[in-house]
């Protein structure tokens, strides 16, 4: 008999860790999504009061656009950019360790310490960007106080934050991939950039799209960094949902709507985490 | 003739490719350098700024070197009793969590790697969904219930918050290393007539301890570098964390001192980087399995 229940006993501290402080959060969440708020306070039951008021947003539309612009931005370029050191990582070169180690250096620093630096770097009075910038013959740039220019500098700088962790899911990728597989297709009549297209990159498919769900949901996900280098401003232009999230539960307190969102978030983390895992199961599958 | 042909031509190519693989020899090198001078530019530019005196950071054109170099803003920083108490924050936190999780972690990774039992698949699936949780949605109600229970500045309650994000995916991490040890060892030892408990501390333990140390290392970089949980739960000052001290810092409103903020902050990423670059090796690779795999 404790035999049979041993199992159980041994995932207790497990389970009850998280039932405390995931699983019933989640709960208290939806149920105070379900009500009118002042402060921390549940005034009347509204149904989903909360929700439609989300929707009917005017600024709602700007956020959902936001959150894209971040999001999406930062993939275009971090993936790519992590593909490329990949690769380059997975050559036979001299000094490879070195240039790991200093590559993946960004991956150590926190969102906050890393927006700070980049806020310093970029500083509008005192900043070597700008300065160069002068000296390049362009004027008058501010980067963090126009809306256009902030949002691109905070996808610059996420994707400075971020490139590491994707450089190191491609590259153990790209170590799994036979040398003769590649060698038989160069010996084939293939250029080393046709070989990488048609037979590497097919190859590695897999972790490709696992990387791509990872980024993505850090990316939409993240509040540290956009609240450090903007706040969501200026005017709203780098409010992503994640971002409005914690600045209406603890900045102007509209709890209720804020848990909402929420809520609305974790829905879609958990439609993009199924998708993940149907597409690992399929790749195992395959294998 | 034709013989001779392919024998030419292939040479002809061996050549063009030789050519051509200088250029990509030159193009890896050059990049990979590029990226290492942008990897490294924003902190670099931090500590300058660090070791620069009040006058030469707010200068336009701004200088680049830190002539005459002073430590006067490392002295202001380290002068401060509060920046032990952060530091010492940080630490409590990081340590408490990863004993906290591998303790909680170890034993449901041990029956996840050895046993069958029933519920199984979907108690697992289920604490991988936990591993899917954004803060972000659960930091309201978890600010509400510490405040409802008048943990508010508990160490003890951030600590729990910060093990519940780390478990699943710790469970997961050290069920992987535990499937690499031989079962035969466990069934030797249950012969010997040793317990379940015993095997998985006197034979797995001992074999898994680099995995350990990975999820451990892991574990602390991301309570080091977290700001959002003690910035939600913590209300007063003393029970502040690093990350948090930082970005109150720069809030200040009655301006910020650069030098002594980038000296703060150069203490702040240094304990993490050398962690980070001693152990990087392991811990990436354990990271990159554990994440491919699933």
């Amino acid at each position: 008999m404790t035999a049979r229940l041993r199992p159980y006993l041994y995932l207790m501290p497990t389970l009850a860790i998280i039932f405390l402080v995931a699983l019933y959060p989640i709960y208290f969440a939806l149920d105070i999504s379900l009500y009118r708020t002042r402060f921390f306070n549940k005034l009347e039951f509204i149904g989903l009061g909360n929700y439609t008021r989300i929707l009917t947003d005017p600024a709602f539309h700007r956020t959902v656009l936001a959150t894209l612009e971040f999001g999406l931005g930062s993939l275009v370029l971090t993936l790519p950019l992590g593909l490329l050191f990949a690769v380059l990582l997975n050559r036979n070169i001299y000094f490879k360790a070195v240039f790991r180690a200093i590559l993946f250096i960004p991956w150590a620093l926190s969102q906050a310490v890393a927006g700070m630096l980049w806020a310093w770097l970029l500083n509008s009075s005192y900043g070597p960007a700008k300065y160069l910038l002068e000296l390049a013959g362009v004027h008058d740039v501010v980067f963090l106080s126009d809306p256009y220019w902030a949002m691109g500098m905070l996808i610059g700088i996420n994707t400075w934050m971020s490139y590491p962790l994707a450089t190191v899911l491609l590259l153990s990728a790209l170590q799994t991939v036979p040398k003769e597989l590649r060698e038989a297709a160069i010996v084939d009549g293939c250029t080393p950039w046709m070989a990488f297209w048609r037979v590497v990159l097919p190859y590695i498919r897999g972790s490709v799209l696992t990387t791509t769900i990872i980024l993505s949901l850090q990316f939409f996900n993240m509040v540290t960094l956009i609240y450090v280098v903007t706040g969501g401003g200026p005017l709203g232009a780098t409010l992503t949902l994640s971002m409005v999230v914690f600045h209406d539960g603890f900045l102007t307190f509209r709890v209720g709507t804020a848990a909402a969102m929420g809520l609305a978030m974790f829905a879609l983390n958990i439609i993009f985490s199924l998708t993940y895992i149907r597409v690992l199961r399929h790749g195992q599958a395959h294998e | 003739m034709p013989a001779n042909l392919t024998a030419r031509s292939s040479g002809r190519r061996k050549r063009k490719l030789r050519g051509s693989s200088l250029c990509i020899e030159i193009a890896t090198y050059g990049i990979l350098g590029l990226g290492c001078l942008l990897a490294v530019m924003p902190i670099a530019w931090g500590v300058i700024t660090s070791l620069k005196p009040l006058d030469d950071i707010v200068t336009y054109p701004p200088r680049f070197l830190p002539i005459p170099l002073t430590l006067g803003h490392y002295a202001t920083i380290l002068g401060q009793a509060s920046t032990y108490r952060f530091f010492m924050n940080s630490a409590i936190l990081a340590v408490g969590t990863i004993l906290l999780t591998v303790v909680a972690a170890l034993p449901a990774a041990y029956v996840a790697a050895r046993f069958r039992f029933r519920g199984k698949n979907g108690i697992m699936f289920g604490i991988l969904a936990m591993s899917m949780v954004p803060g972000i949605s659960i930091l309201i109600p978890i600010y509400m219930l510490a405040s409802k229970l008048g943990l508010i500045n508990s160490f003890g309650y951030m600590i729990l918050v910060y093990s519940a994000w780390m478990v699943p995916q710790a469970v997961w991490f050290i069920k992987g290393f535990i499937d690499t040890v031989p079962r035969d060892l466990d069934e030797a030892a249950l012969i010997d007539g040793s317990s379940h408990f015993g095997i998985l501390v006197r034979i797995i333990l001992p074999l898994i301890r680099p995995g350990l140390a990975a999820i451990s290392i892991l574990i602390f970089m991301f309570v080091w570098n977290d700001f959002l949980v003690n910035a939600v739960l913590a209300s007063s000052e003393e029970n502040r964390t690093v990350q948090v001290a930082l970005v109150r810092f720069i809030q200040n409103t009655e301006g910020v001192s650069w030098g002594d903020f980038m000296a703060f902050a150069t203490l702040a990423i240094a304990p993490v980087l050398i962690l980070f670059l001693i152990m990087q090796r392991s811990f990436v690779e354990g990271l990159a399995s554990g994440s491919v795999k699933g």
